[in-house]
């Protein structure tokens, strides 16, 4: 059985609160939601993983004490 | 000031996917909200939107969790939820100001919040930020999460109205 979504609606012209099924439109936004929601995740995921690389990669160098590329420099340097 | 409780929304048996408060009355100033929210997924955000659109909102915000702290832009990212992973019976709390709301100008949304959770591991505080690019006046206010999970049984929000000044006399 295909679950109903809904949502609980206070009108302040009656007073009454209400249990309404989502609307198409609403349905569809949320699915845009989720759809933004999990873009943003991915995005800020390998965001975090490509900083720990080059920090990682900065870190090899300097102990070693090779040159570190500008984009190295920039995760240790304030 | 005088702060006025319009009307509180309690979330029943089965949960809900949103939280909304229709035909707002247009006879106070400002107007706060207080929400207590669990919800079913693992992740906590809490939207807002008004007069059942999500267009034209620009916000930002300011986090700490465990012991980190992040920053960013997220449009209508208004505050945390508790989540089903966090202690049991536990709900995050969200304050919402919206000074002006019938105003013909932009309105701003300020929020607080905490994503409550007994453990010394993981949970949440945020400050956020929204504006809402729109001369209309709110009539309309509307809570969901961002990942469309359920509102869970026991969740409210209860909105109050505030009037400036001393019996709601203008301060000059």
């Amino acid at each position: 059985m295909t679950e109903t979504l809904t949502k609980i609606v206070w009108n302040g012209a009656t007073g009454e609160t209400s249990v309404i099924p989502l609307s198409s439109e609403e349905l569809a936004q949320r699915a845009l939601d989720v759809a933004a929601y999990e873009e943003r995740a991915a995005a800020e995921l390998a965001a975090k993983n490509a900083l720990a690389a080059l920090k990682a990669s900065a870190k090899a160098k300097l102990i070693a004490g090779t040159p570190l590329t500008a984009e190295e420099a920039d995760t240790l340097v304030i | 000031m005088s702060m006025t409780k319009i009307s509180t929304i309690t979330v029943g048996v089965g949960g809900t996917n949103t939280i909304q408060f229709t035909s707002i009355p247009d006879s106070y100033d400002d107007l706060y909200i207080i929400a207590s929210t669990r919800n079913s997924s693992t992740l906590e955000h809490v939207l807002i939107g008004f007069n059942g659109s999500t267009s034209n909102f620009t916000g930002r915000y300011v986090t700490g969790y465990n012991t980190n702290t992040a920053s960013g832009e997220y449009a209508r990212y208004i505050g945390n939820t508790s989540t089903s992973t966090y202690t049991a019976n536990t709900f995050g709390i969200t304050n919402i100001y919206i000074p002006n709301y019938t105003s013909s100008q932009y309105k701003s949304i300020s929020g607080e919040s905490s994503g409550e959770n007994n453990s010394a591991v993981y949970w949440t505080t945020v400050f956020s930020s929204n504006v809402w690019s729109s001369g209309s006046a709110i009539t309309s206010i509307e809570l969901t999460n961002e990942t469309g999970s359920t509102i869970l049984e026991g969740s409210t929000a209860t909105l109050y109205g505030i009037t400036k000044g001393s019996g709601g006399a203008t301060v000059s």
